[in-house]
């Protein structure tokens, strides 16, 4: 800190004096987080060019008017301040830290002695202070609307992993996860067990030059997250936090469900028979179900969740440490499940053994244990007839003399009592997590260090599914209807990263030449075990009660990489900055004649702000960069592989000798700067191209191997972020910060040597998405209900115009059924006589988010985050479903100037196949997090509490309060599927667990 | 602190260096490759059970036969799984055999599964024509007969089942270069229909004049003798030959001098080989049909069309009446109505998708309880196909009509106990007794038969109902072929 502090002293921008100084005002400039002085600040005259900086002890001397003024204290990275002269002759200042400036903070992956202040590429950060505001369950929360190009998905589900993307798409295939790097040890899958109290800060390495420094996988960008440490506490201190967090969860949303029938009532219930209806003449949804329900009302309840944090950390003069424990429950929003109960500890430890002699460790264990929402209630909550008793009681065939809840209160639907489901069946599971590191570093001569670095990230994983002895519904495989039944999958996970750099610096004049060699090896192993079974014996729901097992099944895979590296940073008079990287990874993923790759960055910036004055602007870099990185293949592509079950083998895939990691070559231009003192501005625009894309290549059927593994195809995108801060008002009474970042991007499929191929969420049917070239990933292709008549002269240039008719809602249908029962919407069929086409695509126009904070006294902060997406459409498979069975809100006809029968809506559902119907824009405006917090300090206590207490903070805070959005769904935010599963791009919506709304108050006691 | 200091150092040299040399030679834990499935003769004879598997696959799962033999209105079901739904529209659509088409795995499995097969048999064929891998022996017995006529029945029983099925495709054997294969090496059905029966023919001959049994693991639980094997090497060719006609005018043009020759050794007995719920399941009965599981009303998926329920009682409308209202049962003296088949009072399928795809009837011959295969036998093809197909070929060729009409009694007395035939009735009543035969007794039982047998009678395809499968769009693609279909009133079928 000191050096670079020195160097900024040493080129900082010094002023003339003014030659008509009447009287001269000193003093001391100092920090006002630790106390020590601060050299190079910029003090100057308000409304003048007189001047002067700091020295080296952060002493300053200037001549001002015998009348006083204004002094303007400015320094990158500390909030300016703005001092009355009055008669004072000293004016000591101590100046506040601020988040928001461009800073001198070191950067992972960049060049030794490079940091962000002469970084030559973009990097996201997400500090203490903005995830502390409102710190969520996960850390992914933390990262949402925050950072310019990062997108983050989150899936209902306590417990779940969000789905994340940094800039655009780099894979057709593999999807878009980061890499995620928690306290120097790449971690395996994602941020779900991660609290976020624990987090010093976020950097997100979106930008392959970013992430260059992880080769071969760093494509999708890399996510560091540091815990905190005791490091930056005073020598001596010891700081003790306790937070309590209770809140509630609601579901604030309901789909809009149709009420109404088309069938003839029987006269005695005055509702449609059980099965056998006979529909109306009219086909038209008119008739009032008696005393309907909405059953969405029973599936989500409000619960209750809570956090509780405690953590101690302290600094002696040789070492430092941080300990914390973390223990949370977050039911959700679904009737009779847990959700997620999840304890997590943590225990950073430093030791300086000697001046030259530094160790670390950095330890996390996280169980916890998630009582899992089956799907299919979901889908049954909405579906069925609206005037069933769900919780009615029926004889139990079981035991005649008791009673349970009925399964099937419509004997004629396939659907089952989502309340029989959830309080019947089970499903759990229980996750173990430790990440743990030791670092060691040597620095014999000040010019040379050596660092040694092993991690380890271990999980272990169970999940009982279970079907009890004596359950009634067909919801399950036929074997466990009344027989029972249970699945267990256990796996785990281990990896290991070893490293080992040599770091070099030298100075030559103004030349600060840097250079890190390194070797790095990491290993992951998987191994993965499911056993089914069918029937239980008895009521007890362990495998030793099942009388069949029905399938075993065993996955192992490991990946093991070593990988070379050499960087070079130079930096000229702090001003001019080169960052050259060279990787060279060996990866067993990669096919035998494929074995290693190469990857590099060349980054540069220069601050032109150093060499001209621009008058209100106070820093200006530019910078370009261009890098490589990978995609690594999946473990089982480069294989020739035969399926084997039950002993007998069949071919798979063919091998692929050559496979090699997909490559994005990224072009990356930029500029930072501080404006009028209180604003920083960063604007990247990026061209990302990834060639050999890994793509699963079908082969003709008679090879026999129906598909073979091959690097082919390009996926390319531009974008441009911009992200603007400021520090808008900040009077000691009041200070206003705001911080707007804005994306958009744009991708293709520039080249794609196979067929085209659909793809989805890995859910039947789901497949509305095309992989075609010239679109973009996320184009969804489907059934074209014509809208217009050329429309109709396209498919059929001999049609007479005259026989079709444009309804009241935009739709081509033959004029002579306008009006009718026969009144079905047209598919739109090309010249070429194609009957699918394209009628959406998921990506945004751009993406908005504006956080605030507000300090009020001091002491009140109110901050909220104003989260835009515009644009990027959603494929609505539950409004699909809902208008299959006629249950969606539209198919209510009562009171309709212009009434469609079930007939017309029954065109638009299309069989299940995908239908331009269903595709709804996903624009949405989101009021995603707000807190209020009231710090008391701990001075009121006075001898209250032996002087303990550093202070006390109240907080509310509240997610997901308000979203703005035509979407018809719980929610516009939308990404479902397994974690492999592109989230961030596949926006399908189909009867998932839902994002919900809480709202919660904290205490945090800090002694 | 000097000392302390080194011994750090080496430690953190051998942390970073402990694991130096990387493992990058990582074997597939999971699935073994080509080397390890033919390793060695013991390997050798595993093959065909995986080869087997995917034949039976290509005639028993979801995605072959039920969606088909509702094109055929054979069997009716409203569900959009499957390719169901859009394959029985009135009036009937093009098949979508675009790439983005959302039935192409009931457009490209059975042929996919099929070419799985043939593939195994080049393999084997290939190791056998290595002089220096002659003779195989395992386990002390000399199994080369055996595997040659595998190879040979794979191979041949692919490309007949294929021919009956799709309008084109390749013929491949261990001399065709798979490396160079493209659009212009496709043959007609008919080419491939004639290789097909080529390679079975010799297959049985292998068979016949060798003598050996099938490994349990081939035919899950079938350990066929070299004669059974025969049998149905030769079924199948005959099979190729007599459902080979995509109409009515073309039946006249089969060789059925030939279908008679090879159904003086046809199928003895039933080809039934036994479920594991795992490999070996059925899915053109579980879907085609309907089932209780464990007491408990499961959902049902297709029910027998009314025009089959017609055949049986023909004062039964051969159409689901428009108001949707249940019929009651039909009346016929076919014994069968009660063991084959069972009335259900509810239909449960929307009456928005159109009453036409209703009916009150499920074919319920094959389903076990609960949908559990596990032990339970398979019928795949029955004597009584091998009976019916002679029995026509008899009556088409001017043979024996004696020894038809006894053929044909088998089950139209022994399971329907109706009125026997004689040689003394005539052709055109004798050809209708096989159609019943064929449309009631094989119901349900090999993917695709409804189909191959609805397109040959007259009357029974609807105008626009596709006849036959094209390659799938997916296969023509990577081939660079135009993408073409069947079906619909507008094109050809």
């Amino acid at each position: 800190m000191k050096r670079i502090l020195l160097l900024s002293l040493m080129f900082s921008l010094t002023f003339a004096f003014s030659a008509l100084a009447q009287r001269t005002v000193s003093g001391t400039v100092t920090s006002a987080d630790d106390g020590s002085t601060v050299p190079g600040v910029n003090v100057v005259l308000k409304g003048t060019t007189t001047g002067t900086t700091t020295d080296l002890d952060g002493n300053y001397r200037l001549s001002v008017p015998e009348e006083g003024g204004t002094l303007v204290y400015s320094f990158i990275g500390l909030s300016q301040q703005e001092v009355q002269i009055g008669a004072r002759s000293v004016i000591d200042v101590a100046m506040q830290s601020d988040v928001q400036q461009l800073t001198e903070v070191v950067v992972t992956g960049a060049a030794p002695g490079i940091t962000t202040k002469t970084l030559g590429y973009s990097l996201g950060k997400v500090d203490e202070n903005l995830i502390q505001q409102a710190p969520g369950v996960d850390a992914a929360q933390a990262l949402q609307g925050k950072v310019a190009g990062v997108k983050v998905i989150q899936n209902g589900a306590p417990g779940s992993n969000a789905g994340i993307r940094l800039r655009g798409s780099t894979s057709l295939y593999e999807g878009q996860q980061p890499l995620v790097v928690v306290d120097g040890v790449i971690v395996d899958g994602g941020l779900n067990t991660i609290n976020s109290e624990d987090i010093e800060s976020i950097e997100i390495l979106k930008s392959s030059s970013a992430a260059a420094l992880y080769g071969s996988r760093g494509a999708n960008g890399v996510i560091v997250i540091n815990t905190r440490r005791g490091a930056n506490m005073k020598e001596g201190d010891v700081r003790i936090v306790f937070r309590n967090e209770v809140g509630r969860n609601y579901l604030p949303g309901r789909i809009d469900l149709a009420e109404t029938h088309h069938y003839e009532i029987d006269s005695e219930t005055g509702a449609p028979p059980v099965g056998n209806q006979v529909p109306r003449a009219d086909q038209l949804s008119v008739v009032p179900y008696p005393n309907p329900q909405d059953y969405q009302d029973i599936l989500f309840q409000e619960e209750a969740f809570y956090t509780n944090y405690l953590s101690i950390s302290g600094r002696t003069d040789k070492a430092n440490f941080m300990l914390s424990a973390q223990n949370t429950n977050q039911p959700g929003v679904v009737y009779d499940t847990d959700g997620q109960s999840r304890q997590n500890f943590k225990a950073n430890f430093d030791y300086n053994l000697t001046d030259d002699l530094f160790i670390s460790t950095s330890n996390f264990f996280s169980q916890r244990e998630i009582d899992n929402a089956p799907t299919s209630v979901f889908f049954d909550a909405l579906l069925f007839r609206p005037d069933l008793d769900l919780f009615a009681k029926v004889p139990d065939p079981n035991n005649p003399s008791a009673t349970i809840i009925n399964a099937k209160p419509d004997s004629s639907a396939q659907m089952v009592n989502p309340v029989y489901t959830l309080t019947e069946r089970y499903s759990t599971t229980t996750d173990d997590r430790y990440i743990g590191s030791v670092g060691l570093n040597y620095s014999p001569f000040n010019f040379l260090t050596f660092e040694g670095f092993v991690g380890l990230d271990k999980q272990w994983s169970t999940t009982e599914n279970i079907v009890p002895l004596g359950y009634l519904a067909d919801d399950v495989a036929f074997q466990r209807i009344g027989a029972g039944g249970m699945d267990v999958t256990k796996d785990q996970t281990t990896q290991v990263n070893v490293r080992g750099n040599v770091l070099i610096s030298k100075t030559f004049g103004d030349l600060a030449l840097n250079s890190r060699i390194g070797y790095w090896f990491e290993r992951n192993q998987y191994d993965y075990t499911q056993v089914n079974g069918d029937g239980f014996t008895f009521d007890r729901r362990t495998l030793e009660n099942i009388q069949t097992v029905s399938d075993v099944d065993q996955f192992k895979s490991e990946v093991q990489s070593e990988n070379m590296l050499i960087q070079i940073g130079g930096v000229y008079q702090d001003k001019i900055s080169l960052d050259l990287l060279g990787r060279r990874d060996a990866v067993s993923l990669f096919g035998p004649e494929a074995r290693t790759s190469n990857n590099y960055r060349v980054a540069a910036s220069y601050r032109i702000s150093e060499d001209f004055d621009i008058p209100g602007i106070q820093e200006f870099k530019i910078r370009a960069a261009r890098a490589t990185s990978g995609v690594w293949p999946r473990y089982s592509a480069q294989y020739e592989t035969f399926n084997v079950t039950a002993g007998v083998a069949t071919k798979d895939q063919l091998g692929n000798e050559n496979l090699k990691p997909a490559i994005a070559v990224e072009n990356e231009f930029g500029i930072n700067m501080n404006l009028l003192n209180k604003f920083t501005l960063d604007v990247s625009y990026v061209m990302n191209n990834t060639t050999d894309q890994i793509i699963q290549v079908p082969l003709p059927a008679v090879v026999g191997f129906g598909t073979q593994w091959q690097n082919a195809g390009d996926l390319e995108y531009r974008g441009l972020e911009i992200t603007l801060g400021a520090n808008v008002v900040d009077n000691p009474n009041f200070r206003w910060d705001f911080n707007v970042v804005f994306d958009r991007f744009k991708q293709e499929i520039t080249n794609l040597p196979i067929p085209e191929f659909r793809r989805g969420t890995g859910i039947q049917q789901s497949d509305v998405f095309l992989i075609k070239e010239g679109e973009p990933l996320g184009a969804i292709y489907a059934t074209k209900w014509m809208r217009s008549l050329d429309e109709v002269l396209d498919g059929n240039p001999e049609a007479d115009l005259s026989d079709y008719a444009i309804n009241n809602e935009g739709f081509v249908v033959r004029a002579n059924q306008l009006g009718t029962g026969a009144e079905v919407p047209l598919p739109y069929v090309d010249a070429e006589g194609a009957t699918t086409h394209k009628v959406g695509d998921t990506n945004p126009d751009f993406n908005l988010g504006i956080n605030n904070t507000f300090t009020i006294y001091k002491n009140l902060t109110v901050y909220f985050l104003w989260d835009w997406k515009q644009g990027g459409d959603i494929y609505s498979q539950t409004l699909q479903f809902l208008t299959r069975d006629n249950r969606a809100g539209y198919m209510d006809q009562r009171g309709s100037a212009y009434p469609k029968s079930i007939n017309y809506y029954q065109g638009f559902y299309n069989t299940n196949n995908p239908s331009s119907y269903f595709v709804y824009d996903g624009s949405y405006l989101k009021l995603r997090e707000l807190s209020i917090n009231y710090n008391i300090p701990g001075t009121l206590f006075g001898e209250g509490f032996g002087n303990a207490v550093e202070n006390i903070r109240l907080g509310l805070v509240g997610r997901n309060l308000l979203i703005i959005s035509d979407y018809p769904g719980y929610d516009p935010e939308v990404g479902q599927g397994p974690d492999n599963i592109d989230r961030t791009t596949y926006a399908l919506d189909g009867f998932r667990y839902p994002n919900f709304r809480t709202f919660s108050g904290s205490i945090q006691i800090t002694f | 602190m000097k000392m302390y200091k080194i011994n750090l150092i080496i430690l953190l040299a051998l942390g970073v260096f402990i694991n130096s040399c990387a493992d990058l030679e990582i074997e597939n834990f999971n699935e073994p490759n080509f080397d390890d499935v033919l390793a060695s003769p013991q390997d050798l004879i595993n093959v065909p059970g995986g080869a087997f598997v995917s034949w039976w696959q290509a005639q028993s799962t979801v995605n072959t036969g039920t969606a088909w033999a509702a094109n055929a209105d054979m069997l009716t079901c409203s569900w959009g799984n499957f390719g169901i739904r859009n394959f029985s529209w009135q009036p009937p659509l093009a098949i979508d055999n675009s790439l983005t088409s959302n039935d192409a795995a009931a457009i490209s499995t059975a042929y996919s599964n099929y070419y799985n097969a043939v593939s195994s048999g080049i393999d084997i064929e290939r190791f056998l024509s290595v002089p220096e891998n002659l003779p195989v022996i395992v386990n002390g017995v000399d199994q080369t007969a055996m595997l040659d006529a595998v190879s040979k029945f794979l191979i041949g029983s692919g490309h007949a089942q294929i021919s009956i099925l799709y309008d084109r495709g390749f013929t491949a054997d261990s001399e065709t270069d798979l490396g160079t294969l493209n659009g212009e090496a496709f043959v007609t059905s008919a080419e491939m229909r004639d290789f097909g029966v080529s390679k079975l023919e010799e297959a049985a001959s292998i068979a016949s004049s060798n003598t050996f049994s099938l490994p349990a693991n081939y035919l899950n639980g079938l350990e066929l003798t070299s004669t059974q094997f025969a049998e149905l090497a030769n079924h199948i060719a005959a099979m190729a030959l007599a459902y080979h006609p995509r109409n009515p005018g073309e039946v006249g043009d089969v060789d059925w001098a030939k279908v008679v020759t090879l159904t003086n050794n046809g199928l003895s007995y039933d080809f039934a080989p036994l479920g594991d719920n795992n490999l070996w399941f059925d899915d053109v009965k579980g879907i085609g049909g309907g089932a209780l599981a464990n007491g408990v009303a499961a959902n049902t998926w297709a029910r027998v069309d009314q025009k089959v329920l017609n055949l049986m009682d023909p004062n039964y409308p051969s159409e689901f009446p428009a108001d949707g209202a249940s019929l009651p049962e039909l009346t016929t003296d076919d014994d069968r109505i009660s063991t084959d088949f069972l009335y259900r009072s509810s239909i449960f399928f929307p009456i928005d998708r159109g009453t036409y795809r209703f009916s009150n009837y499920v074919h319920n011959r094959y389903i076990p309880n609960a949908y559990d295969f596990a032990g339970v036998p398979m019928p795949k093809f029955l004597k009584a196909e091998g009976d019916l197909i002679r029995a026509e070929a008899l009556i088409r060729s001017g043979g024996d009509k004696g020894e038809a009409a006894t053929l044909i009694n088998n089950t139209r007395v022994g399971r329907g106990g109706l009125t026997p035939l004689t040689a003394a009735d005539s052709d055109t009543d004798m050809l209708a007794a096989v159609k019943y035969e064929r449309i009631i007794e094989l119901l349900n039982t090999w993917g695709g038969r409804e189909l191959a047998e609805a397109r040959r009678w007259d009357g029974w395809l609807r105008e626009g109902a596709f006849r036959q499968l094209p390659v799938p769009g997916g296969e023509l693609t990577v081939l660079g072929v135009e993408i073409y279909t069947f079906g619909g009133l507008e094109a050809s079928n």
